[in-house]
C-alpha cells in the first residue's frame, strides 16, 4: 500500500517521543518521589555500591584466647550479675523515669559528641547536638525528656573518638573485647579513653566537685545497670540468632563501626 | 476515514503502555513494601492478637515473610566458597534449617514492635537483577535504617538485609566460615538445626 499520509507519519513521531519520554521518567527516578533523606553525610556522596561484592569487613583478632575468655566472662557477668539486678531495679523503678534517667545521662556526655563531631570536620552534626543540648537542657528538664528527637533535623546521634580517629584514617589495629564493657578495637579502646577527658562525669569529683571520688563510678554503673533495665532481652536475642556468638559479635561489631564511620566520613576525606 | 489508518497507532500505544505496567507493578520497592504491609497488618489484625492466638499470628506470619525472602539465596551466600562442598541434598537440608532460624529471628524482633513505623527511601539498582531499598524504621523517635538488597528472578525476593550497617548475610558467612574450618557441612546443619528444634528433638 501507499506509505502513511505526513500528518499521520508526524502524529507516531510524536506518540512515539511522548512514550519514550513516559519511560524514560521513571527511570530517572526509579524510587518514585521518596529521596527525602534527612541529615547524614552520606547522602552528599556518590554512592558507595554494593559492597557485598566489595571485601569483606574484617577485623584482626590476634588476641582470639584472651577475647573469648573475656567473653565467656562478659556473658556469665550479664545472667549471673547484671540481668538478675537491672531486671530487680526494673521491678521497682516505673520505666519512664529510667529512660528519663537515660535521656539525662546522654544529655551529660553532650561535650563528647560536640567536639567529636567538630573533630570529624562536621560542623552540622555539631550544630546537631548544640541544638539537642539546648532543646533537652531546658524544654527537657535538664534532660529528662528528650524533646528534641521529635524534630527531624535533631535525631539522637552518635559520635565518639574511636569513630573521629577512624574518620581521620586509622584502622582498628585490632579487636578487643573489654571486660564489663564489650566490643572495642584498639583505636575504639583508645578512643573510649580520650572520650572520658571531655566526659563531665569524669570530673563528678574532688578538685571540681566537692563530692568523694567514688561518685562518679556509682553515676557510671548506675547508668550501666539503668541502661540494661530498657534493653532487656537484647542479648538473649543476639544470642539465639547466632550460631557462634564471639564471632558474630566481633562481625557485627566490625560491620556496624565501619558504617559509622563511613556515614561520618566528609566527602573530600574519602577515597584516600 | 477508514479505521485501518489509526491501527499502527493502537500498536505503537500497546507496546509502549505494556513495559510500563508491569514495571511500575513489580519493582523491588513495591514488592517489599506490599509483603511488609502484609506483615504488618497480621501484627495488628486484633483477631490474631493475644496469646492463645499467637500459633495461627506465627504461621500467617511465615507464610507472608517466605513470599518475599530467598531462602536459598539467602542460605547460599551465607556459606558462600564453602557451598560447593555441601552434597544437593545437604544444600537443600541446610537451607531448610537456615530458614527456620531466621523465621525464628525474624519473628521474635517482629513480634515486639508495636508502635514504629516503616519508611521507604530510595531504591537503587544494580544492573539488572539486583536492587537494594532502604528503608527506615521509626520507633518512639529514634530511627534504624534497616536496608533490603534484592534478587530478581520470578519476581524480586530479599537475599539480605543489612541493619545498621551488619549485612546478615555476611554475619552467617563469617560464623558458617568459622564452623566449617574445623567441622563437616552434616555438622554444621544439626547445629542450625538443633538451635530452633523443641528441647527434647535435640542431637
Amino acid at each position: 500500500m501507499n506509505p502513511l499520509r505526513p500528518r499521520a507519519r508526524a502524529l507516531l513521531l510524536a506518540l512515539g517521543l511522548i512514550c519514550l519520554a513516559a519511560q524514560a521518567a521513571p527511570a530517572a527516578e526509579p524510587a518514585g518521589a521518596v529521596s527525602a533523606r534527612s541529615g547524614g553525610l552520606d547522602q552528599a556522596c556518590p554512592a558507595p555500591g554494593d559492597d557485598e561484592y566489595g571485601p569483606p569487613v574484617t577485623i584482626a583478632d590476634p588476641l582470639e584466647g584472651f577475647n573469648r575468655a573475656v567473653f565467656k566472662f562478659n556473658d556469665a557477668f550479664y545472667f549471673n550479675v547484671l540481668k538478675p539486678v537491672s531486671h530487680g531495679y526494673a521491678a521497682v523503678v516505673p520505666g519512664p523515669f529510667r529512660s528519663g534517667l537515660r535521656n539525662a545521662y546522654d544529655n551529660l556526655l553532650f561535650p563528647v559528641r560536640f567536639i567529636n563531631s567538630l573533630l570529624q570536620f562536621n560542623p552540622g552534626k555539631a550544630a546537631n547536638e548544640l541544638g539537642r543540648f539546648a532543646l533537652n537542657s531546658v524544654f527537657g528538664v535538664g534532660g529528662l525528656f528528650d524533646v528534641a528527637k521529635e524534630r527531624p533535623g535533631l535525631k539522637p546521634q552518635e559520635a565518639d573518638f574511636g569513630q573521629t580517629l577512624g574518620v581521620w584514617g586509622f584502622g582498628h589495629g585490632f579487636y578487643f573485647m573489654i571486660p564489663f564493657l564489650g566490643p572495642s578495637s584498639l583505636r575504639d579502646g583508645l578512643g573510649r579513653a580520650g572520650d572520658l577527658a571531655f566526659s563531665p562525669v569524669t570530673y563528678l569529683t574532688q578538685p571540681v566537685t566537692s563530692v568523694a571520688w567514688y561518685w562518679s563510678w556509682v553515676a557510671r554503673i548506675g547508668d550501666g545497670v539503668n541502661d540494661a533495665s530498657l534493653r532487656q532481652g537484647e542479648y538473649e536475642s543476639f544470642k539465639n540468632a547466632a550460631v557462634e556468638p564471639y564471632t558474630a559479635m566481633r562481625d557485627a561489631y566490625a560491620q556496624y563501626r565501619k558504617q559509622l564511620v563511613g556515614k561520618n566520613t566528609p566527602c573530600f576525606m574519602r577515597g584516600q | 476515514m477508514p479505521l485501518t489508518r489509526l491501527l499502527p497507532v493502537f500498536l505503537l500505544m500497546l507496546v509502549c503502555w505494556v513495559p510500563q505496567a508491569s514495571a511500575a507493578a513489580g519493582g523491588p520497592r513495591e514488592t517489599l513494601e506490599k509483603s511488609i504491609a502484609l506483615v504488618i497488618d497480621i501484627l495488628k489484625n486484633p483477631g490474631l492478637a493475644g496469646q492463645d492466638k499467637s500459633m495461627p499470628r506465627r504461621i500467617k506470619l511465615i507464610d507472608a515473610i517466605d513470599g518475599v525472602f530467598d531462602s536459598t539465596e539467602l542460605a547460599r551466600r551465607a556459606v558462600a566458597k564453602d557451598w560447593d562442598k555441601f552434597t544437593p541434598d545437604q544444600q537443600a537440608r541446610f537451607t531448610d534449617v537456615f530458614r527456620k532460624l531466621l523465621e525464628r529471628t525474624y519473628m521474635d524482633r517482629i513480634e515486639s514492635y508495636t508502635d514504629q513505623r516503616v519508611e521507604y527511601l530510595n531504591e537503587t539498582l544494580y544492573g539488572e537483577d539486583k536492587a537494594e531499598v532502604a528503608t527506615k524504621v521509626v520507633s518512639k523517635g529514634v530511627d534504624i535504617p534497616i536496608s533490603y538488597r534484592m534478587i530478581k528472578k520470578e519476581g524480586w525476593r530479599v537475599y539480605d538485609v543489612v541493619i545498621e550497617g551488619v549485612s546478615l548475610v555476611q554475619n552467617y558467612r563469617n560464623q558458617f566460615g568459622q564452623i566449617l574450618m574445623k567441622e563437616s557441612p552434616e555438622q554444621l546443619i544439626v547445629r542450625v538445626a538443633n538451635m530452633t528444634a523443641p528441647p527434647a528433638e535435640k542431637k
